[in-house]
């Protein structure tokens, strides 16, 4: 199972790599409320970082480029207590990180709307 | 027989059997928080204390056996443990896709427990839904979408087809449909082969769904976590 969820990520990372600019998936919250949610933009500022174009990842979403890196460490000490002999646990993130985090999107999300 | 709750150090009641159900129903009294009558030797998870005054009667005060701790406890799988909070997260950072995701996994979960729920059924058809109605909406698929510029019949027939709104409204219909589902799934199995004594709030349930009933989760991970350990210990 980590190993086909890590081979889809590759297959995604990839895809973003060579598909064709502007052509991404949808946002329900966009399509559904019109405003645009804490994650609009995430799939296009990935396809950038994987070209190597920073400065237009963050135009695009500035905090999920900030958080990405957690991200990709929550992601690989997922992975790794996958390949634990002794089942899996998700690992446990501090609480107060995690409000914190949320509380960020929130103003994130309401900063992003009123511009 | 009266109860005394503690919890922090601090001590509530004493309480009947009847009030204690009705505080952990009520989300006053914690399944974990532990509680203890006059005629029981040592603290005991309220969880517990339900679960033996629902079931066979058991003598108080005397614990089970080593090596045969809580048989109910390690019978079922616990649920997936992602704390509620780093799902929201995710689901945030997902435009919300991550939710849809979720609630299959824990759907699939519930399905293995309580092999008689429906929801994941629901669950699976609202995702099929949303991704209709996704693929029927090119213009949102299209961010670099340029003013003036002609996107041929798909922009003219999609762009306002009504089609699209009718499917969004059907995909908020069976996730509702499958919340109920959910949680009339989650108390038959935490009142029935996992006594935990869990109540869902019907309100709760329409508006948050999976993340609500995630935090329930957590907090039954919690519970079954600590009289494993307890089980252990004895």
């Amino acid at each position: 199972m980590a190993n086909a969820l890590l081979a889809a990520a590759v297959l995604v990372c990839a895809a973003l790599l060579l598909w064709p600019a502007g052509f991404f998936p949808a946002c329900p919250i966009h399509l559904w409320f019109g405003i645009e949610c804490p994650g609009c933009g995430a799939t296009r500022a990935l396809a950038e970082l994987l070209h190597g174009r920073w400065m237009e990842a963050v135009r695009l979403n500035a905090l999920f480029v900030l958080l990405l890196p957690c991200a990709l460490g929550f992601a690989a000490e997922s992975y790794r207590r996958a390949l634990r002999p002794e089942g899996f646990r998700w690992p446990q993130v501090y609480a107060s990180a995690v409000y914190a985090t949320l509380a960020a999107a929130v103003i994130f999300t309401v900063a992003r709307n009123l511009r | 027989m009266l109860y005394h709750v503690t919890r922090n150090g601090q001590n509530y009641g004493p309480y009947t059997i009847d009030e204690l159900r009705r505080y952990v129903a009520s989300g006053n009294v914690h399944p974990s928080d532990l509680a203890k009558s006059d005629a029981m030797v040592e603290w005991a998870p309220v969880a517990q204390i339900l679960g033996a005054a629902e079931g066979p009667p058991i003598a108080p005060g005397y614990p089970a056996p080593a090596g045969y701790p809580t048989a109910t406890v390690a019978a079922y799988p616990d649920a997936p443990n992602l704390s509620w909070g780093v799902v929201l997260l995710i689901g945030f950072f997902t435009c919300t896709l991550f939710m849809f995701a979720w609630n299959l996994v824990l759907a699939s979960w519930m399905k293995r427990v309580q092999p008689n729920s429906t929801a994941i059924f629901y669950y699976a058809f609202a995702t099929v839904l949303l991704f209709l109605q996704l693929i029927f909406t090119p213009h949102v698929l299209m961010h670099t979408v340029q003013p003036g510029y002609n996107y041929g019949w798909m922009w003219a027939y999609y762009g306002a087809h009504p089609l699209r709104n009718l499917i969004g409204l059907g995909v908020w219909i069976v996730r509702i449909v499958a919340r109920f589902n959910m949680r009339a799934s989650l108390e038959e199995h935490f009142n029935g082969p996992e006594p935990v004594g869990l109540s869902l709030s019907g309100v709760m349930t329409f508006f948050f769904g999976g993340l609500y009933f995630q935090y329930h989760l957590n907090r039954i991970n919690e519970l079954k976590r600590m009289m494993r350990y307890r089980g252990a210990a004895i």
